[in-house]
């Protein structure tokens, strides 16, 4: 009897190693043009242009990346920074698990320090005691972060290891959201607005952007006037009902959407059926379609939805119809994940190469921002479809657009000529740099 | 007197692995010397796989560094987790202790005030608990399990909106770099060592643990050795949050996290039962957490994917749990609810 | 115990029972609808909600149960949930190709709950072969499956958006609720397997003494853990479209967070059976949980509303701890109330 147990336990072992093989071997798109990876093998092989170009930098040097999160732009950054920037430039990196606290982002950089590393991009902490730590080590120090409650001091040059920070252009994103919202809402505001400001409350700029553009969009358009100041209604921990003296129904839901509560606090006020736009300052379009879905149904409604978004996923939202045939999301607001990425690679590099001083502005540091990608159709997000995946891994910031972003590349260049270069690149320009 | 003949000449005996880690597992010198010798084999061996590097005194006092946290909080536990008990909240008490700690030094600028505070806090709270337990004949696991949600709520009303309530780094820096931590960290350490490896209160936390009927029958108090040891582990607990505030200059709504499942495992690597007992110590947990954080390090440097990192971690955990406890002959379980 | 005597007890232990989830019904409504001027289930999609978490909450319970009641807190419940939905689903949507919808969701659902078997399968073989702590070995198993989740699908974890939507349907969730009752109540109650864990609950030593195979008991209760945790993870990760894998030992919180309807089911299942009492135990939780979040519309904020639920919960288990109290108090009143009248007796005869 042991041994027969024994056989079929083999036996049922094998054969789900052969279908987890089977199934979750990668399967390769056909796509008419070659990967950004493949592209950058090729290049070096029998290519026109010329070696100096192409030649990979002789000094090696190692970033250490502490990550905050454990989601799909993570996986992107860390297969676009391995296979693809690491053999361009010679760079190795030292990727951390999800890091919990700033105790565990300390500790990981106390390890990358011992691993030798030169420079660390932080995505969690994004703080002083970080950087101090950095200095102490010789290590540049570069965030995931514009200038915000938490870390005021590093732009005002309290480390000399603070390269910079990069972010993504909140005025324009929020801009996005305002015109859109003064576009689609009705003339008389009886829908009602539901705004996830996620996490504004703990000074997270972005979030802080587009709630406040939003509200101030909705007091423009309907003459209102708040009983709170707007900056205390952003930042407020606690849900506020925002009282009007036109009677709107506007509702503020803070709280971060990577929480087990954010959902099950989001849904009974969807459920009201009082709410007929839905902006949210995070990724959420996903988590929320079907309580959207199941509402709208319920009550007969159509709820508009605005949110921040993945470029891979975006596509399939808005070929999701909703009962009343609409788009089951309004709004997308994409981050082009490369090239965000690619900029913190560039200016940590630059740090590198030339000192922290070549990223001063005016003899601080500064901070770049990214435009993130307006879609507000399916048009818009097919045009990206296949860009900046982990299936395709055909990178949109390619070489050519880190080049522009590098001092080795580019002698001349300073600061003020990344922000620039940065600026312009919008939808269009990343289309015709991916139709290219 | 019989004279062996030639085919009654002893045959030399062929121990079998398993049997050799029988002998190994009944030996109870062993068993107490195996959480070093692992920890030592964890240096070694990485030491050979990274040239050398592991060994260089910035590594070590790194590793001896991350461990004062959870070294600090094992420690305490230990006391809890002798005499039968079960606590995960320390995560939740070490994270609310830290912010009135730290709201206790901005309104008056004073160190002493924030460890004193935090440790009275810790203190008091992890009493509640105990006393929950008591008054209300609660399962501490049980009590554990809710208070860390309240604990958490109410941290995190109390941080509000920020996320994170910071102290001047000046003096995050003087208590981080000074001789406070090491000192503080010994102290405590050795007056653990001292109170439960020779006083009666480690006996009787430990016979408590093996066989509470037993012990209560010979006349011993056991919600009196329950109230201590939760009062040695709120003392440890606070110490552990003063060192993290200043390891970071902050709290933060993250303080404390997975504390209590990241001194669980320590102290089982340290080759210690969460169900106390008379083969108890108090030292395992630093020496579990010394264990694991020179595996992460080392892992890392070696060029171990983050990824695998965690699931390396587990097996290894597995195998020192197996070598480490003695097998049943039945099947181990315990009634928690 | 007469015929009669036995329908009584019978009816008092299903009215009791269906009590227990009304009286948290009407409380909760008469709160919210006094508050928030709104009722506690406003609309179908309140409902559906309700039933949504219900069954997730139900499934997730009574696979804790499994090994719970027998003495091994299994910590590992939500990383096997993690892995068996993360594995178990993009297996299924490979291989499903272009099904309907329909079918696809099911097979999701039914692969899900295979790997889920293999997953606890493992956990429970490694248990009677190691012999180590349930607790202890659910922590080393949690941190390798959630790191297995975590490398699946270039950790991305398990994505349906858009897919699987039979799953959120009112009638797939009642009919999967009746299936898994029926099925469960069976094993449980009216099966060797269950008769053999009831017997092993009683004192584990007699149990191997007299016969009973103490170790595959063990690993099916295991199995059936699996299953029933990747039940609810599925229909969980269906409704919030995306299902990201966790490190670090985080998958602990859906046991903590389930221990709750688990503990007010087995205090119930002294009425029923263990299989209904969850259920209702699920069922009275989460008609709280859906109220409380009613209170969102009025500005309370999600962490009150937390400490709420855990001060019920707090409530709750001092009740149940000492209610042995209340009857010994009641007992005593009456002894002292007889030796009183006794002693009156024979004062007033002497």
């Amino acid at each position: 009897m042991k041994k027969s147990t024994k056989k079929l336990m083999a036996l049922l072992l094998a054969i789900l190693m052969l279908v987890a093989l089977t199934a979750c071997s990668e399967q390769k798109t056909e796509t008419e043009t070659p990967s950004s990876e493949q592209r950058a093998e090729t290049a070096g092989s029998g290519s026109a242009k010329p070696e100096e170009a192409n030649a990979v930098p002789e000094k090696s040097y190692t970033i250490g990346v502490a990550e905050a999160q454990a989601i799909e732009d993570v996986t992107i950054r860390h297969e676009y920074y391995e296979k693809y920037l690491g053999p361009l430039y010679n760079v190795k990196f030292i990727f951390s698990e999800r890091l919990e606290d700033d105790n565990a982002t300390k500790a990981f950089i106390e390890n990358c320090i011992d691993m030798g590393a030169d420079a660390i991009i932080d995505f969690k902490s994004c703080n002083s005691t970080m950087a101090k730590l950095c200095e102490e080590n010789n290590l540049v120090y570069v965030i995931n972060s514009v200038p915000r409650s938490t870390n005021y001091d590093l732009y005002e040059g309290v480390s000399s290891a603070f390269a910079g920070g990069v972010a993504g252009n909140m005025p324009v994103t929020g801009s996005y959201i305002a015109d859109w919202l003064t576009e689609n809402s009705s003339e008389d505001g009886s829908e009602g607005f539901l705004i996830s400001s996620c996490m504004a409350s703990t000074g997270v700029v972005e979030h802080i952007e587009i709630t406040t553009r939003a509200l101030e969009a909705l007091q423009k358009k309907y003459g209102l006037t708040y009983t709170q100041e707007i900056g205390s209604i952003v930042m407020s921990p606690d849900p506020v009902i925002v009282e009007n003296d036109k009677g709107i129904n506007i509702y503020v839901y803070p709280g971060s959407p990577n929480r087990d509560t954010w959902l099950p606090g989001i849904v009974p006020l969807l459920t009201t059926g009082n709410y007929g736009f839905f902006i949210s300052c995070a990724e959420t379009y996903d988590t929320t379609a079907n309580v959207v879905d199941e509402v709208e149904r319920a009550k007969n409604i159509d709820i508009k939805v605005v949110s921040l978004g993945a470029m891979s996923s975006a596509s399939l939202a808005f070929s999701n119809q909703d009962v009343h045939g609409n788009v089951s999301v309004d709004l997308v607001i994409a981050t082009c994940s490369t090239a965000q990425s690619g900029t913190l690679f560039a200016v940590t590099y630059n740090a590198l190469t030339n000192g922290v001083e070549s990223q001063y502005i005016d003899g601080l540091p500064t901070y770049y921002t990214v435009n993130k990608l307006r879609l507000a159709g399916l048009g818009e997000a097919e045009t990206l479809k296949g860009w900046d995946t982990m299936q395709t891994k055909n990178w949109i910031a390619d070489q050519e657009f880190i080049d522009q972003l590098l001092i080795i590349k580019n002698p001349d260049l300073d600061p003020a000529g990344m922000k620039e270069f940065l600026a312009s690149i919008d939808y269009d320009a990343i289309v015709e740099m991916i139709s290219r | 007197m019989t004279n062996l003949t030639v085919s009654e000449k002893k045959t030399p005996v062929i121990l079998s692995a398993k049997d050799k880690i029988a002998i190994l597992r009944a030996n109870r010198y062993a068993m107490m010397i195996l959480p070093f010798i692992v920890l030592a084999l964890t240096v070694v061996i990485f030491g050979l796989l990274t040239s050398g590097r592991f060994f260089r005194t910035s590594v070590l006092l790194g590793i001896l560094s991350q461990t004062v946290i959870i070294g600090t909080c094992a420690t305490g536990v230990a006391f809890i987790y002798s005499n039968g008990n079960l606590d995960i909240s320390i995560g939740a008490v070490m994270g609310f202790s830290a912010t009135i700690g730290v709201l206790a030094y901005n309104s008056t600028g004073s160190p002493i005030l924030l460890v004193a505070v935090s440790i009275a806090t810790a203190t008091a709270l992890m009493l509640f608990n105990c006393t929950l337990g008591i008054v209300f004949r609660i399962p501490t696991i049980t009590v554990a399990i809710i208070v860390t949600q309240i604990y958490s709520s109410i941290t995190t009303l109390m941080i509000g909106g920020a996320g994170s309530i910071y102290i001047d780094s000046d003096t995050g820096s003087m208590l981080q770099t000074g001789p406070f931590r090491y000192t503080a960290f010994f102290a405590y350490f050795l007056l653990c060592i001292v109170i439960y490896h020779f006083t009666s209160v480690g006996r009787t936390l430990r016979f408590i643990g093996g066989n509470e009927n037993c012990a209560v029958q010979a006349g011993m108090s056991r919600n009196r050795e329950t109230y201590i040891s939760f009062l040695v582990a709120g003392i440890g607990v606070g110490l552990a949050a003063v060192f993290n505030v200043i390891n970071v200059n902050a709290v933060t709504l993250d303080t404390g996290g997975s504390m209590g499942m990241n001194v669980m495992l320590a102290t089982v690597l340290g080759g210690m039962s969460i169900f106390g007992g008379s083969k108890s110590n108090c030292y395992a947990g630093f020496v579990g957490a010394l264990t694991v954080s020179a595996l992460n390090r080392g892992l890392l440097m070696v060029g171990v994917p983050t990824a695998y990192i965690q699931s390396i971690r587990g097996v290894v955990f597995l195998i020192l749990v197996f070598l480490n406890f003695e097998r049943q002959r039945l099947l181990p379980g315990r009634d928690q609810f | 115990m007469s015929k009669i005597k036995k329908a009584h007890v019978t009816l008092y232990n299903v009215l009791f029972t269906v009590m227990i989830p009304l009286c948290v019904l009407i409380i909760m409504e008469m709160l919210v609808r006094c508050f928030t001027g709104v009722h506690l289930i406003d609309s179908q999609v309140d409902f559906i909600t309700l039933m949504r978490r219900v069954v997730t909450s139900f499934c997730f319970a009574l696979g804790l149960n499994c090994n719970l009641a027998l003495g091994r807190m299994d910590l590992s419940a939500g990383s096997q949930m993690y892995l068996a939905c993360i594995l178990g689903g993009n297996l299924a949507m490979n291989l499903t190709g272009s099904l309907g919808e329909a079918a696809e969701g099911i097979f999701i659902l039914l692969l899900s709950m295979l790997v889920g078997a293999f997953a606890g399968a493992l956990v429970g073989f490694l248990y009677v072969k190691l012999r180590i702590l349930p607790m202890v070995l659910g922590l080393g198993v949690a941190l390798v499956y959630e790191c297995i989740s975590f490398i699946v699908n270039n950790n991305q974890g398990l994505i349906m958006y858009g897919k699987g939507r039979v799953l959120s349907n009112w009638w797939f969730l009642g009919i999967t609720v009746i299936v898994v009752m029926a099925v469960m109540t069976y094993l449980f109650q009216y099966s060797y397997f269950g008769f053999n864990r009831r017997a092993i609950r009683g004192n584990q030593k007699l149990a191997a003494d007299v016969g009973i195979n103490i170790y595959s008991n063990a690993v099916v209760c295991y199995i059936l853990a699996g299953v029933l945790v990747a039940i609810a993870g599925i229909f969980t990760t269906v409704y919030e479209t995306r299902l990201y894998p966790v490190l670090g030992m985080s998958s602990n919180s859906y046991v903590f967070v389930n221990l709750f309807p688990m503990a007010v089911g087995m205090w119930l299942a002294r009425k029923t059976n263990p299989v209904v009492g969850i259920f209702v135990g699920a069922l009275s939780v989460q008609l709280l949980i859906l109220g409380l979040g009613k209170f969102s519309v009025i500005g309370m904020s999600s962490y009150m509303q937390t400490c709420i639920r855990y001060l019920c919960w707090l409530v709750f288990t001092i009740y149940r701890m000492n209610e042995d109290r209340f009857g010994y108090a009641k007992e005593r009143k009456e002894r002292i109330a007889l030796a009183k009248a006794t002693r009156a007796t024979m004062a007033a005869a002497g």
